[in-house]
Parts: structure tokens; C-alpha cells; sequence
């Protein structure tokens, strides 16, 4: 496996919170920032360039569509590498999941359906795109509504066998791992005892609504204590990665958003003395 | 890719971007009974929901999206009309014209101004195509790239070009001091309190992009025709020349155009075509 450096913990960059880190430059670790906010120019190119004259930047990308039918987009893809270049990112992430169809983006991480077929597709797609981008490259665990009747197999033997035959990363997102457990009646902790954690090399930790009949991943929220508590499970089993707050909606204060994420040390913290 | 996934993966797509009026059972939007039987045909039920519930969730998500993306791009109609009738009347209507197509939402809204243009004929249509303009402008100069400056002095012969990141309007009232009046409140303020006055007054303004960033400020009739004419990559001589059929505006431009010059690359407002 591509070995990565552990970054610490860190937060999504939103322009919500720029002023506010602008004014105040916080110690924080790492940004992560939306690879699709940062690939045109203009004042989002040009706040990006203030970041990272402070701070390591980690590419979370939304819009490659791996398990879409449609071709990838090389367009999209050398823009990606072109801002991997300029920020030095020592990894490129993205959602193990579909969202386009020739001439049509959905903008939504939709699921694929659980099969040999899907798995032998999608493995091919992102060995090109790590080989291509010339840097480790990370699926993400999606949160899920629904699933097909067509589906073979549990999610997690779905995800580890893609990231297996491709020869990728992992990156964990815990709160997805929750979220869907909820949704469509899975133990989390059968879910993360099947995956090779030696390849998580970043975890996402958001919050999530619970509506009772189901869980919106709404990155709204605090973390929840069933994700501390799923953290404090699987991190150590991962010795030890770079860990990521997202918040996305209903935001607040970037010195709060950065306290909530640093909750994730003590977690660390804790385990290291036990 | 096997035609399977790619027929899953179109009808999928089309249950998806539906727009759905009715909400049924835990405010989810509520599909018809024929497409629900579609539905539990491809998919499994959840722990709790309905597969129809399931997919309503990816429906509901996908149009709040879209809808937020073009409330942000658009937030005087958004204050003209109140969340409500933006996303029912404006949003859905154009979206469904123009579903997005790109990796990018940026461009979401572009052709929004072109779609009111052709639909919209209620009697505040001028004022209605006016904000979105101006919201168009606002978005489209924040993403707006920045080209090499010009160095003075130029040569007559030389062609310029105005930077991408500015927006020239002649206005026939002060729309811009109206939209800062508008977006001054929350939407929801002026369901129950009258619009700001839009003072008649016709004026000629510069939308442009700064170190601390959007402003707008007034021009004279000279420096509007000359920016105008540097924006379709006329030559210092050409643009001069369009003056010269108005004495008052060639006398002013005379008179000005060294310290305009000096001023518009400070600013970095032109660059070479």
C-alpha cells in the first residue's frame, strides 16, 4: 500500500468560515477542501492560494462518478490532477458511488448496485484514475437510502473487494458507516470488521438528523456519540490516520466547528493511555 | 459497461430528477402508485422505509440542491419572490429546461436570465430581468479569471481587452442601490413590508471585482463607451474614434483619458486583447 502521513486532524474548508480563519490563522492541522470548488478561478482560486500558504490541503472530490456508466471525464480528471499539482496533496478522494449519465450530472452520490459485475468495473476505473492522477487514491463509503434487489453482497465485501482488486485506499467515513446501518438494517460493527483498515488512510466524521424512521447524513450537527463511539472502535484498528470533520449546512462558528473536531484528539488521546 | 447498469442507471436517473407534488408519510415526497410498483421492482425496502421512501429521500435531495444552488446564485429574485415561489415558479420550471449537465454547479444558473427573457410577462418583467442580471453578474465576475495588466504607455494600434472580472450596465434607475436595499433583510421580511424604492435615475455603473471584493461605481457616458468598446477588443484609436460623433463626450475623454488610463491599470481593469 501507498504509504501516506498521518496529517492530524482537521476540517472541511467552507468559504462560510474564510474570514474567520483569514482574521485569526487557527493552529488546525488540515484542510480539506471540495475539489470541485477549486478547479475554476476567480476569488475561490485566489482564497485557495491563501490557505495553503499556511496550511497542508487534502482534494475531497464529488463529481468523478466512478460507477457511472457514462465514460469518465478526462476533462474533469486533468483538472483534478492540475489542482493536485498546485496543492500538493498527498492524496485524492472521492465517493464510491454514480451521478452521471452521458449529457446529465445529478450532483448526488447515488448507489451502485452490489455486484461481480459493478465490482470489476469499477475496480478497472479506479486503477486508471490512481494511475492516472499519479498519487494514492481513496473511495469513500457512501450513506445510503436504499439498495437493489440485484444486490450479491453486503456492502462492506462490495467496498473492500473494489479498493482490493484496484489496488486503492480507503477513505472511512464513519458517520456513513452509521448512517446507513440505520437505513437499511446492518450492525456497523459487522460492516467495519470486514473491511482491510490497513488501507483507510483518512476518516470522515459528521453529523447526521435522526428522524427516527430513517437518518439524514445532513452535516449539520455535532457528531453523534454512536459515531464517537464507532471512532473510538476502528481508529485504532487503522494506527492511526488522518482524521476529518465535515460540516456542511447550518453552520457555525469556525473556532466551534474546530472544537468539535478536536474532540476527535482527546478519542486519540484516550486510547493511547489505555 | 454492461447495458444493465447503464438501463438501471437511466431509469434510476428518471424516478429520480421527477418532481414530486405531494408529501406523504415522514414528510417524504410521495410518487404515484405506478411509479412506486416500479420501484419495488429494482429496489429493496429499507429497515424502516418503503423502497419508494428510500428513493424519495435521493428526490427530495437532489431538487433542495439545486434549488439552494440557484438561490445563491440568484438572491434578489429570491428576495422579489420568497423562497416559495423562487423554487416553484423560477427554479423547478428552468430546471427542468436546463437540468444540470456538468461536473460543475457554477454553471447551474447561467442560462436563467435567458429562460426569464423568453417566459416571464408579468408586469414587473423589467424589474424581474434587471435582478437577474445583476445576480448573474455578481456570480459570474466572483468566478472570473484575472489576466496579465497592461503596462503604460500603449501604443494607438495596441488591442485591448477589459478583464473578465467587470461588469458594464447603463441603467434607466439604480437597480444596485435597490438590490443592496433588498438583500439588506431576509427574504421572509418583505413578505409583510414593501419593496425599497427604485429611484429613477439613469446611470452607467462598473461591476468589478476588488481586493476586498465586489463593488460597483458609477462612470461617465466617455469611460463607459471607451470600456464598452475595450470589452469587444477594440484598439485605443477605435475606441477613441467611437466618441466622435458626440463633442461633449470626445472633450471629456480628452481631457481625462491620461488619468483614466493611469487609474484603469492600477485597477488592473484591461488587458491586452
Amino acid at each position: 500500500m501507498n504509504k501516506v502521513p498521518n496529517l492530524g486532524i482537521g476540517v472541511g474548508l467552507r468559504p462560510v468560515h474564510l474570514k474567520e480563519i483569514f482574521e485569526t490563522s487557527p493552529p488546525i492541522d488540515w484542510f480539506e477542501i471540495i475539489t470541485e470548488n477549486f478547479l475554476g478561478e476567480g476569488t475561490p482560486a485566489r482564497n485557495l492560494e491563501r490557505i495553503l500558504e499556511r496550511y497542508p490541503v487534502v482534494l475531497h472530490g464529488v463529481s468523478l462518478a466512478i460507477g457511472s456508466s457514462a465514460p469518465l471525464d478526462w476533462d474533469y480528471l486533468k483538472k483534478v490532477k492540475a489542482l493536485a499539482q498546485k496543492t500538493k496533496t498527498p492524496w485524492v478522494s472521492d465517493h464510491l458511488c454514480w451521478g452521471r449519465l452521458p449529457g446529465a450530472h445529478f450532483h448526488d452520490l447515488l448507489p451502485l448496485p452490489r455486484t461481480k459485475e459493478v465490482i470489476e468495473f469499477v475496480a478497472e476505473r479506479a486503477r486508471i484514475v490512481q494511475d492516472f492522477l499519479e498519487l494514492p487514491f481513496a473511495l469513500e463509503n457512501l450513506s445510503s437510502y436504499t439498495s437493489f434487489v440485484s444486490d450479491e453482497m453486503p456492502e462492506w465485501d462490495f467496498y473492500t473487494a473494489i479498493v482490493e482488486k484496484a489496488d486503492i485506499s480507503m477513505m472511512l467515513d464513519i458517520n456513513n458507516i452509521y448512517v446507513s446501518s440505520r437505513n437499511l438494517g446492518f450492525d456497523p460493527k459487522q460492516y467495519y470488521t470486514h473491511l482491510p483498515l490497513e488501507r483507510v488512510i483518512q476518516i470522515h466524521l459528521a453529523g447526521h438528523r435522526d428522524y427516527g424512521a430513517y437518518v439524514l447524513d445532513s452535516h449539520d450537527q455535532p457528531v453523534r456519540d454512536e459515531v464517537w463511539q464507532l471512532y473510538a472502535e476502528i481508529y485504532p484498528k487503522t494506527q492511526g490516520v488522518s482524521t476529518l470533520l465535515e460540516w456542511d449546512d447550518h453552520f457555525i462558528s469556525f473556532e466551534e466547528t474546530w472544537k468539535e473536531a478536536l474532540k476527535a484528539k482527546e478519542f486519540q488521546l484516550r486510547l493511547a493511555h489505555v | 459497461m454492461s447495458k444493465n447498469l447503464a438501463d438501471l442507471q437511466a431509469w434510476f436517473a428518471s424516478i429520480l430528477t421527477r418532481p414530486l407534488r405531494k408529501t406523504g408519510e415522514f414528510g417524504l415526497p410521495l410518487y404515484d402508485p405506478a411509479t412506486t410498483a416500479q420501484i419495488d421492482q429494482r429496489l429493496a425496502p429499507g429497515a424502516i422505509l418503503s423502497t419508494a421512501q428510500g428513493m424519495a429521500i435521493y428526490n427530495q435531495q437532489y431538487w433542495w440542491r439545486l434549488f439552494i444552488t440557484l438561490q445563491e446564485h440568484y438572491p434578489t429574485l429570491v428576495h422579489l419572490f420568497g423562497f416559495t415561489a423562487f423554487n416553484a415558479h423560477i427554479a423547478e420550471p428552468y430546471l427542468l429546461q436546463y437540468p444540470p449537465s456538468d461536473w460543475s454547479l457554477i454553471q447551474l444558473g447561467w442560462e436563467l436570465p435567458s429562460w426569464l427573457e423568453e417566459t416571464y410577462r408579468d408586469e414587473d418583467r423589467p424589474l424581474v430581468l434587471q435582478a437577474a442580471s445583476l445576480d448573474e453578474a455578481y456570480h459570474r465576475l466572483f468566478h472570473a479569471p484575472t489576466y496579465p495588466s497592461i503596462v503604460l504607455p500603449l501604443p494607438p494600434s495596441q488591442r485591448l481587452n477589459l478583464q473578465p472580472f467587470i461588469a458594464l450596465f447603463s441603467l434607466d434607475a439604480d437597480f444596485f442601490a435597490f438590490r443592496q436595499a433588498l438583500l439588506a433583510h431576509v427574504p421572509s421580511h418583505w413578505e409583510t413590508h414593501d419593496f425599497p424604492p427604485l429611484e429613477k435615475k439613469t446611470s452607467c455603473v462598473a461591476l468589478f471585482r476588488g481586493p476586498h471584493g465586489l463593488r460597483y461605481e458609477e462612470l461617465s457616458l466617455a469611460q463607459y463607451h471607451l470600456l464598452r468598446a475595450f470589452q469587444t477588443g477594440a484598439t485605443l484609436s477605435e475606441a477613441c474614434a467611437l466618441l466622435e460623433t458626440n463633442e461633449t463626450l470626445l472633450q471629456e475623454a480628452m481631457e481625462h483619458i491620461g488619468s483614466w488610463f493611469q487609474r484603469w491599470a492600477q485597477r488592473n481593469w484591461l488587458t491586452y486583447a
